[in-house]
């Protein structure tokens, strides 16, 4: 399994979680970039600049983040 | 108009933090994604419908929408005020039209599903006038394109006792590309049937086609679509020019 930030354990639950709300509230304001557009040290960050217009609970946020990180590392 | 005014108003001073609601890429279309529960954004509609008929007056339409995301899937918005500024030789000014309810359900996810679709009810009423409206919604998106469909039936009762009667049924199709993160541009295209006492006697086809533009930076957007008529109905606008300003709160 991924390893989130803060060495957070990362289960099927949480990716499953974060597959559907990055399929679901990024889509308010704009398409769904592809991962590989940033790098999985951007990522983070950028999600949390978008977290508040997107209505996202830390953990939330956490598992987004979690499942663009395992996608990333699933591609290579 | 005013007592709504000030409700809105009152409201968005008690909920203060919230955020954004989500931006728009159509003027005269809806999408599927509903509003992340707990989001709280305010709507400013502005529609311009100029016509080279002597018989009828130039109108600019606002609308005034507070749009509240409820869960994940169900989203309502309120309509403090419709109103216009008709520019008509016998009687020019402004005028309230209507208050409304709006529902936006949605059932599936235009990305991780075939097809992104939802349900969408609206209750409007004003002075001497009510209407039901009921949309279907249907949106993929394909990379950075978003295309969206609407099938929409309507209902108006209007007049002294709401004896008056109209009926219309809308198609809407149109696709937005995202040039970048902020903007996006498209195009769009109205398909109407007007059912005047509820008839289709007289035939009344309305084709309205024409691009717009979306730009969104932060928690606010700006949308603008230019329609032009591609039919030739007098009672209809020649051009419809609608800008959506919405802002998270």
């Amino acid at each position: 399994m991924a390893t989130a930030r803060k060495e957070q354990s990362v289960n099927l639950a949480m990716l499953d979680e974060g597959r559907t709300l990055f399929a679901h509230r990024c889509i308010e304001c704009h398409t769904l970039p592809v991962v590989w557009r940033y790098s999985s040290k951007d990522w983070p960050d950028i999600v949390d600049s978008m977290s508040q217009r997107a209505s996202l609970k830390p953990a939330e946020r956490e598992a987004i983040i979690a499942y663009i990180i395992a996608v990333r590392l699933g591609e290579h | 108009m005013k007592a709504a005014l000030r409700t809105g108003i009152f409201v968005a001073a008690i909920l203060p933090g919230l955020s954004f609601g989500g931006a728009r890429h159509f003027g005269f279309i809806y999408e599927a994604p509903t509003s992340a529960p707990g989001s709280f954004e305010l709507e400013n509609w502005v529609t311009w419908a100029p016509t080279i008929n002597p018989e009828h007056s130039d109108q600019v339409a606002f609308r005034h929408e507070i749009e509240i995301g409820i869960t994940d899937r169900l989203q309502a918005s309120i309509y403090l005020a419709d109103w216009f500024y008709q520019n008509d030789p016998a009687k020019s000014g402004f005028t309230y039209s209507d208050s409304a309810i709006e529902l936006i359900y949605n059932l599936t996810n235009p990305v991780i599903d075939p097809i992104g679709l939802s349900l969408y009810q609206e209750y409007r009423g004003g002075d001497r006038f009510f209407e039901w409206e009921s949309k279907l919604i249907a949106q993929k998106n394909l990379g950075p394109l978003i295309l969206a469909y609407n099938a929409t039936v309507e209902a108006v009762w209007e007049g002294k006792g709401l004896t008056d009667h109209e009926g219309e049924f809308q198609q809407a199709v149109g696709a937005s590309y995202e040039i970048s993160p902020r903007i996006s541009v498209g195009i769009e295209l109205l398909h109407e049937f007007v059912f005047p006492k509820w008839q289709d006697e007289e035939k009344i086809r309305n084709v309205f086609i024409g691009p717009n533009v979306a730009v969104r930076h932060g928690n606010w957007f700006v949308t603008v679509t230019a329609l032009a008529q591609a039919t030739a109905t007098s009672e209809e606008a020649d051009f419809q020019v609608r800008t959506i300003f919405g802002f998270g709160l």
